[in-house]
Parts: C-alpha cells; sequence; structure tokens
C-alpha cells in the first residue's frame, strides 16, 4: 500500500498543498488505511521538533534578519562594491561577493536572495543590467548560503546522523569558494559579450572605509565560525551569540535598530522557523513510515544491485538527487531521502562527510531549477520578471553548478582536507 | 481573530526570547562561572517547541509554507479560488484529526516528568495542539476572506 503515500503525495502537492500538509495528510490517509494507532502523529511531529541543533534554526534566522533590519547587509553591498565595481560586468560581481560574505551568517538560500536580491536586483536594473540577468545572478549565487557554513541543511543533515555538524560546516567552505569563482567566472564572461557596464574605480582609501563600515559583519562571520569549528560554542550556542551580537551592533552601536523593529524582526523569524519546523516535523512522520514499510533498504538494494562501484555509485546517487531537488523543496528531501542514500555511501566506501557536502549541494542547485527551485521565485518576484526567463538567463550558471558539483563528487580531498586538519 | 494573533504573537516573542536568554545564559556561565545550570538545554527546547507552536499563526499569515503552483497558470480566476477552498478544507480536516489526538499524546503525557526540570510533559505536549488550534483558526480566516471575496465578485 507504499504506492498509496506517493501517489497521494505527488497529488497534494499538484493541487497545490503546502509541502508540510501534503506530506502530513497523505501519511494521515496511509495510517488511517493501514490502521496504525493516529497517536503517532503528534508523537512524530513532537519528537521530530525536539532536538537541541534545531534549535540553531531561529537563531540564524534571527541573525541573518537583525543583519538586514540593521543595516549590516547594505555595508557588506557596499564594500563589495567598492572592491569589484570598477569591473566590467562589476555589480553581479559584487552581488556574487556579497551573497558569500552573507552566507557566512545566515544558512538558508532564501534568505540570501531575498537580502541581497533587494538591494542589487534594482541598483543593477538602474545601471543597464537586463532584468533577467541581474535576476539569474541573484539567484544563482545565492546558493552559496547554504553551502558556505554556517548552513541550515548542514545542521539538519548532522542532527539526522550524529555527523560532526562542526565537521559538516568547514567541509562545505572549500566547495562554497569554488561554486562563488565558478559563478563569478561565469558572470565576468557573460558581462564582457554583452558589454555590460562597470563603475568607476574607487580610490584604496574610500575601500578602506567601507571595510571599516562593514567590520562588524566580517567579525561576526569569525566569530560563528571560529566559535563552533574550535569546540568553543556548540551551533546553537554560536547561532545565539550571533543574535546578541547581531542586537548589540545594531541597537547600540549602529543606532538603526529601535527595539519595536527588534520585536517585528523576531515575530517575522519565529514564523519561518515555525513552518520550517512543521515541516521537519510531518516529514519525521511520514519518514517513520517509509521505514517501518523498509523503503530505505529496498532502495538501497535496488542501487547496490545496479553497482557497488563507488564512482558509478556516486554518480547514481548524483543523478538521483538532483531529481529530487529538483521537484522537492530541499528541507523536506534532506529529511526524507538524504539518511538513506548515507547508508548506501557508507556501504560502498565514500566517506559520509563528503557525502554529506555531495548531497547538500546536490540539492541547493534543485534551488535554482524550475519548478520548484525556491530562488527563482523569490529572484523573480523582486526583479518582476518571469520565471522562464529567470531560469533561461541562469542556464550558465546552473551548467557551472554542475561542474562545481561533479570536482566536489569526485575530489573528496576538497570537502575533508579541512575537516582533517582539526582531527 | 485580532486579538488572538496578538496574544499568539506575543506568545511566539516570549518563548523565542525566553530560548535565546537562557541558551545565552548557558553560554555565559560555562565561560564565566564555576558551573553550569543542569537544565538549561531542557529548558531552551521547551521554549523552542513552544515557539514552533505560536509562530505557526505567524508562519501562516506572512504565507511560509512553502508550496508549489504548477497548475495556477491554467486555471480560470474561479477555479483557482475553488481549489483554494479545498486546498483549506482539506488542511482544517487535517488539523482537526491532529487536535483531537494530540489530546490523547497530551493525556500519555500527564504521568511523565521531564529529566531535568521535572515538569509534567503533558504540558509540553500541549504545544502540538497549539499547532493544530492556529492552523484550524488561521486557515479559517483565510477561507472566510475567499469566500467573502467570491461572494463580491
Amino acid at each position: 500500500m507504499i504506492w498509496l503515500l506517493f501517489l497521494l503525495f505527488f497529488l497534494l502537492l499538484f493541487l497545490r498543498f503546502p509541502i508540510a500538509f501534503a506530506l502530513g495528510i497523505s501519511t494521515l490517509t496511509y495510517i488511517i488505511v493501514e490502521g496504525i494507532p493516529l497517536v503517532i502523529i503528534p508523537l512524530k511531529l513532537y519528537s521530530g521538533i525536539d532536538v537541541f541543533v534545531l534549535l540553531s534554526i531561529p537563531g540564524f534566522i534571527l541573525a541573518g534578519n537583525l543583519m538586514n533590519s540593521s543595516g549590516m547587509t547594505d555595508r557588506i553591498i557596499e564594500f563589495c562594491n567598492h572592491m569589484l565595481g570598477h569591473i566590467r560586468g562589476g555589480l553581479s560581481l559584487a552581488n556574487i561577493g556579497a551573497s558569500m560574505v552573507f552566507s557566512g551568517i545566515s544558512g538558508t538560500a532564501i534568505s540570501d536572495t531575498a537580502s541581497i536580491g533587494s538591494v542589487m536586483i534594482p541598483a543593477m536594473k538602474k545601471e543597464g543590467y537586463d532584468s533577467d540577468f541581474a535576476c539569474a545572478v541573484t539567484a544563482a549565487s545565492s546558493t552559496l548560503g547554504p553551502i558556505i557554513p554556517p548552513s541550515l541543511p548542514m545542521i539538519i543533515a548532522g542532527s539526522l546522523t550524529g555527523v560532526s555538524i562542526g565537521k559538516l560546516f568547514l567541509a562545505g567552505a572549500i566547495p562554497g569558494l569554488l561554486l562563488a569563482v565558478g559563478l563569478g567566472i561565469v558572470s565576468y564572461n557573460i558581462s564582457r559579450k554583452k558589454n555590460h557596464p562597470k563603475q568607476p574605480k574607487v580610490s584604496w582609501k574610500q575601500r578602506g572605509k567601507s571595510m571599516i563600515h562593514a567590520i562588524w559583519a566580517i567579525l561576526m562571520i569569525f566569530l560563528i565560525l571560529f566559535g563552533i569549528i574550535s569546540g568553543v560554542f556548540t551551533p546553537t550556542e554560536a547561532s545565539v551569540v550571533a543574535v546578541i551580537y547581531a542586537l548589540l551592533i545594531g541597537v547600540l552601536f549602529y543606532r538603526s535598530l529601535s527595539w519595536k523593529g527588534v520585536l517585528s524582526v523576531m515575530s517575522k523569524s519565529a514564523g519561518t522557523t515555525a513552518s520550517l519546523m512543521i515541516l521537519v516535523g510531518l516529514a519525521n512522520l511520514f519518514g517513520w513510515i517509509l521505514i517501518s514499510e523498509q523503503i530505505p533498504q529496498g532502495l538501497a538494494e535496488m542501487l547496490l544491485s545496479i553497482t557497488e562501484n563507488k564512482y558509478l555509485l556516486l554518480l547514481l546517487i548524483n543523478i538521483l538527487l538532483i531529481l529530487i531537488g529538483t521537484f522537492m523543496e530541499t528541507i523536506a528531501a534532506l529529511l526524507i531521502v538524504y539518511p538513506i542514500l548515507l547508508n548506501v555511501a557508507i556501504f560502498a566506501g565514500i566517506d559520509p562527510v563528503h557525502f554529506s557536502v555531495v548531497a547538500v549541494l546536490n540539492l541547493i542547485i534543485g534551488l535554482n531549477t524550475p519548478p520548484v527551485g525556491v530562488c527563482l521565485f523569490v529572484a523573480s518576484g523582486i526583479g518582476k520578471v518571469s520565471i522562464e526567463k529567470v531560469a533561461k538567463a541562469g542556464l550558465p550558471f546552473l551548467l557551472i553548478s554542475l561542474l562545481v558539483l561533479l570536482l566536489v563528487s569526485y575530489i573528496p580531498a576538497l570537502s575533508l582536507y579541512l575537516p582533517g586538519l582539526f582531527d | 481573530m485580532k486579538v488572538t494573533y496578538k496574544l499568539f504573537n506575543a506568545g511566539a516573542l516570549i518563548s523565542l526570547g525566553a530560548m535565546i536568554i537562557i541558551v545565552a545564559l548557558q553560554v555565559f556561565t560555562r565561560f564565566f562561572m564555576e558551573s553550569t545550570p543542569h537544565w538549561t538545554e531542557e529548558a531552551a527546547r521547551i521554549f523552542f517547541i513552544y515557539s514552533v507552536a505560536f509562530g505557526t499563526v505567524i508562519g501562516i499569515k506572512n504565507g511560509d509554507f512553502v508550496k508549489l503552483n504548477l497548475i495556477g497558470k491554467y486555471l480560470s480566476s474561479r477555479n483557482d479560488r475553488l481549489l483554494n477552498i479545498f486546498v483549506d478544507l482539506t488542511t482544517i480536516a487535517f488539523a482537526l484529526i491532529l487536535i483531537l489526538h494530540s489530546i490523547k499524546f497530551v493525556k500519555l503525557g500527564m504521568d511523565e516528568l521531564s529529566p531535568a526540570l521535572e515538569i509534567t510533559m503533558g504540558f509540553v505536549f500541549l504545544s502540538i495542539t497549539i499547532i493544530g488550534l492556529s492552523i484550524v483558526f488561521f486557515t479559517l480566516e483565510n477561507l472566510f476572506h475567499l469566500i467573502k471575496s467570491i461572494h463580491r465578485k
């Protein structure tokens, strides 16, 4: 009867149910048909949320939102502009650079798209870039958010499997930088071909000034990363330290945040967190059914029956994950599919940390592919361009992301070098 | 409805604030005091779950629940609205079942104490009932606006 669960889930998704409720309602139906006691629903919803590491999610979301409202994000953008603006297509490079810096604080792609995009897309349009390109660069570069640490998907991956989150964070750093460089090269080439504008060169004195303006944001990144990596803070503690830091800077130092503003930012962050956590809880319920039906073993056996070769298996898993990432939201996909595939990977002798980076990279590339590319939606909403146009303009970025994925898949050192230093 | 929203919003703010203060306390005591209180992790987790419970309303109101719109452009505006009504009604039915069985879950937790703080777990499990109630109330509100907008047409 397991087909009923999947059929219903996809039908509900198609009928525009929120993903969380599509998971919940399809599982509910299955539970009723199979005669399982219904009290399992609140129980699994609760146990899915009641995980200490997940407390870092509201923390990082809140810290990112506080940075936006305190004007810290604008300062990061200004700094990147001063450093990169004079190159041809400089604003798009600054867009990528700012996303990279911002992703050192926020852990999600959506907040990255929204906060950088709302400043950069109008600015790029005004300078004469075509809107499709401006939106595509924004959407593509925001995938840096969840791969460069701290990373929300890595937190969830760690909480599911017990792999050290500090190690996962470190492992994402080089692949993230590689992706940023790749996106930068593609963007520069497009800009040269299309003769995109460049800005007048800024003096080093001016650059120094804008760096001092942005210094608090940059220090915050170091605080978070070194805190977690050195083991001084757990991820949850680091997220709370980031919140308090952003509060102090915003309220006392920049004086750009009022207490009323802080409350409205908190309320917004609580809403985002709640909707994410209900998704996590209901995916936990859905996943429980899959486990009790032994779907993970089935899938693992199927994959291993095709090949036991590590490299072919990685390719197969990559293709599978890209497909899943295209049709499913990152967190939901991570919760349901990642633990299953991790077992297959471990069986084939792939390092769990390496595999986690590959899996997360796969799923976040899906953020930029239609039909479910959340970043495409947000960027096209800000730029008022149709999704199709943004997706088309984003194609070169998608290709370079896939190339980076391939490199990360087949050169384990890219992910394992940094965590290895701390063993 | 407005009063309920304000109440839930306040609940979310208090829970989230308390969670942050408690985790901060944990960090502070570890660095500057001899010992860390043993209850911080558990208390932070309880406030976290309550911030999710009360925050559900905010998530629904801000449209934070991600959904796919693959069929939107093929629907007439009338069918579009009818589909929304169907989605809302089904969601409410699901949440009602969740509420009903979460009460059983709460009852189960009435004999259970949390390990560190010795709080009756039933009160913690009540957060799931609040999630269910939030979904019902505020999806009903959406539904009400939808139906009103159809009438106006």
